[in-house]
């Protein structure tokens, strides 16, 4: 027994509206976490590049450090031949003032040059000519000065000069 | 009837929409955003940081090289190995006769070593000996002439005997 004329359609469960805005909901969530996904990826990337960076700065803090260690070094050699260089350029002058203070008159034999003294051993005319002569300048540099003569066959004087500087210094003359 | 049920769902899917959105949005994007912005300071800081340790290693370079130049015959001088014979060869062009004796065993002073010799040589006069201070400063060494110092006339000559340091790398 039929009561209807037509046969009757197959009714959906979801109708076709339905679908559509369902499936467009969809999409726009599908969207929405691929953007999020997007996102993390970029903080991913950027932290791997920080991690990156963080060991090229740990590796040039290092190199800086021992290229620090190395001009330290290379200025301490430099402030050491310096040091020598000047020590021996003051030597020299010092050794320099020395004959240029004796006069023509008197005449060295030995010279004996330690870091806090000087001995002189010499011929001279005479007493004074030493003790004007070579004595005072002698005695204005050094703090302790003493000279000994004694006379010769040839009526010469043979002197034995000893000066000092007392102190630890040993400044040269 | 129809039509008022099509607007009532219209209504129900777009209030069901903007909650799906907003709460994906709330949930999920905007705290990765928030991470996004912080990583991204995060990462200038660390980027500023390594450009200043590359600037920074770029200078001490610079000045390591510029360091290297001024100090380059130092450098070689402090390296170079003592030789006797060679001294000896050096000190002919000064002093008539020459002789070296080595004064105990090397002494360390920090990063160098130092040998001691002392030097017993003959010289016409003192000028010569100025001369050798002078020159001494240019040696393949780094020499030192120091105290004592004797001079002594001898014929028409002087014999002078001093002390040598001559200082080296201690490796």
């Amino acid at each position: 027994m039929r009561y209807s004329f037509i046969t009757p359609r197959k009714k959906e469960l979801i109708d076709n509206i339905t679908k559509m805005w369902l499936l467009f909901i969809g999409f726009v969530v599908i969207m929405l976490f691929a953007f999020d996904l997007l996102i993390k990826l970029k903080i991913s990337s950027l932290k791997n590049q920080m991690n990156e960076y963080n060991s090229k700065i740990a590796a040039a803090k290092s190199e800086t450090k021992k290229l620090q260690k190395k001009i330290l070094f290379l200025n301490k050699e430099k402030a050491v031949a310096e040091e020598i260089y000047a020590s021996n350029s003051v030597l020299k002058d010092s050794i320099k003032n020395l004959f240029d203070l004796v006069p023509d008159q008197i005449t060295l034999q030995k010279v004996v040059m330690d870091k806090n003294s000087l001995i002189l051993y010499g011929i001279t005319p005479s007493k004074d000519t030493f003790n004007f002569l070579l004595g005072s300048p002698l005695k204005s540099i050094f703090q302790s000065s003493n000279t000994i003569f004694y006379l010769g066959k040839d009526g010469w004087y043979r002197f034995v000069s000893s000066n000092k500087i007392v102190g630890n210094d040993g400044d040269r003359l | 009837m129809a039509k008022n049920s099509m607007i009532f769902k219209l209504i129900i899917f777009l209030f069901l929409f903007v909650i799906v959105v907003f709460t994906v949005i709330f949930l999920l994007i905007v705290p990765s955003i928030k991470e996004l912005k912080a990583t991204r300071y995060e990462y200038k800081k660390v980027y500023n940081r390594l450009e200043y340790a590359n600037k920074e290693l770029e200078a001490k370079q610079k000045d390591l090289k510029d360091i290297k130049h001024q100090t380059l015959k130092i450098s070689k001088a402090f390296e170079n190995r003592f030789e006797e014979s060679d001294f000896l060869k050096f000190s002919k062009k000064y002093f008539k006769e020459a002789t070296l004796k080595k004064d105990g065993n090397e002494t360390y002073k920090k990063s160098f070593k130092e040998y001691k010799f002392t030097t017993i040589s003959k010289i016409s006069d003192p000028t010569v000996f100025y001369r050798f201070l002078t020159d001494i400063n240019r040696y393949d060494n780094i020499i030192q002439t120091d105290f004592p110092i004797k001079m002594a006339a001898y014929k028409d000559d002087i014999n002078t005997t001093f002390t040598l340091k001559v200082y080296t790398l201690a490796k």
